[in-house]
C-alpha cells in the first residue's frame, strides 16, 4: 500500500449565497486556491493529476443529479479516473477517505504502457 | 406531519388475540402529503447565454489566449483554466451526430420520440446538444450526418437550454 499525503487544500469564498457563479465556477475557486498553494499553474496540474473524487450536497439545490462530474469536467479532469461519493452526513469525510483509498491502492496511479498502476 | 384531519379509522373494539392476528391482513393507510419548496437558483456567469437565447442571439465561450471556442458556454476554458469571453455563434450549423429518443425523463416523456443532435458550428471547437424539429423521427437516417441546420428560438423564453432548437436549413 502506498503512503498518502495531504499536501494542500483550498476553499471558495464563503457566503450565504453565491448568485455570481454557478457551482462549477465556485468549485474552481477552491481548486485554483489549492493548486496555487503548491506553486502550480492550472494546465501543469491538469497534466500531472492522476484522478479526482467529488462529493456534494445536495442534488436539490444544485438542480443536478450529476454535479460531481459536471465540476470534474469543468476542471478538465475528464477522462482521467474520477468518481463521486456521498453518504448521509458523512459525505465530505467519505470523499476524503475515498481519495485516500484511490491513492493508497494504486487505483488512480498513472498508467504506463497500458498497465495498471503499481500499488 | 401531513396535516391529516382524521375522523374515523375502522379498527376492532377491544381487540383480542384473534382480532390482533387479523390486523396482519389490514391494508395500508395511505395519506397525501403536499411537498413544495421555493429556491432561488442563479444562472451565475452563464446568465448571458440564456439572456441571449431570449433575444435570439446564440452565444458561445472563447479562450481569449488561444481562441479555442466552446459551443456550449462555460465560464472558464477547459485547458488553460482562463476566464472565457463571450463569442457570438452563427445561427446555422451542421449535424455532427444524432440520436432518436423513444423514452425520456418526466420533462420530455410526452414529447417522445424526438431527435437530439450535436451541432457543429463554423469557428467553434466543441459541439452543442439540441433538439432537431421538423423531421420525422421514424425516418432517422445516417444521411442526417452533415445536414445543415438552422437555430430557432421559442417565442416565449423559459430561460432553459430548450429555448433554442434546430430545424433543417
Amino acid at each position: 500500500m502506498r503512503n498518502v499525503y495531504a499536501v494542500c487544500g483550498g476553499v471558495s469564498k464563503f457566503a450565504k449565497a453565491r448568485p455570481d457563479k454557478t457551482f462549477q465556477a465556485v468549485v474552481k475557486e477552491s481548486y485554483d486556491y489549492a493548486i496555487s498553494s503548491i506553486g502550480l499553474e492550472f494546465d501543469k496540474f491538469t497534466e500531472i493529476v492522476d484522478g479526482s473524487v467529488a462529493s456534494y450536497f445536495s442534488d436539490h439545490f444544485t438542480r443536478q443529479l450529476m454535479a460531481g462530474i459536471m465540476a470534474q469536467d469543468y476542471l478538465c479532469l475528464c477522462p482521467k479516473p474520477g468518481h463521486r461519493v456521498e453518504g448521509g452526513g458523512a459525505t465530505g469525510g467519505l470523499c476524503f477517505q475515498e481519495a485516500w483509498k484511490s491513492v493508497a491502492s494504486g487505483h488512480m496511479a498513472r498508467r504506463e504502457n497500458g498497465r495498471p498502476g503499481r500499488p | 406531519m401531513g396535516g391529516q384531519v382524521v375522523h374515523n379509522v375502522p379498527f376492532p373494539k377491544d381487540p383480542g388475540p384473534e382480532e390482533l392476528a387479523d390486523l396482519k391482513s389490514m391494508g395500508p393507510l395511505v395519506i397525501e402529503q403536499h411537498y413544495a419548496i421555493n429556491y432561488l437558483h442563479s444562472y451565475g456567469q452563464d446568465s448571458p447565454f440564456f439572456a441571449g437565447l431570449t433575444n435570439r442571439v446564440f452565444l458561445g465561450s472563447r479562450d481569449p489566449a488561444t481562441g479555442y471556442t466552446y459551443a456550449t458556454p462555460r465560464g472558464h476554458a477547459m485547458y488553460s483554466g482562463s476566464e472565457t469571453q463571450w463569442a457570438r455563434l452563427p445561427d446555422e450549423g451542421k449535424i455532427h451526430a444524432f440520436t432518436v429518443c423513444f423514452f425520456g425523463s418526466e420533462e420530455f416523456l410526452p414529447e417522445t420520440p424526438f431527435a437530439l443532435i450535436l451541432v457543429e458550428f463554423e469557428g467553434a471547437d466543441t459541439l452543442f446538444l439540441g433538439r432537431l424539429m421538423g423531421i420525422d423521427p421514424d425516418q432517422a437516417s445516417l444521411d442526417w450526418i452533415g445536414m445543415k441546420v438552422q437555430a430557432r428560438y421559442i417565442r416565449n423564453s423559459q430561460l432553459k437550454p430548450t429555448d433554442v432548437y434546430f430545424v433543417p436549413a
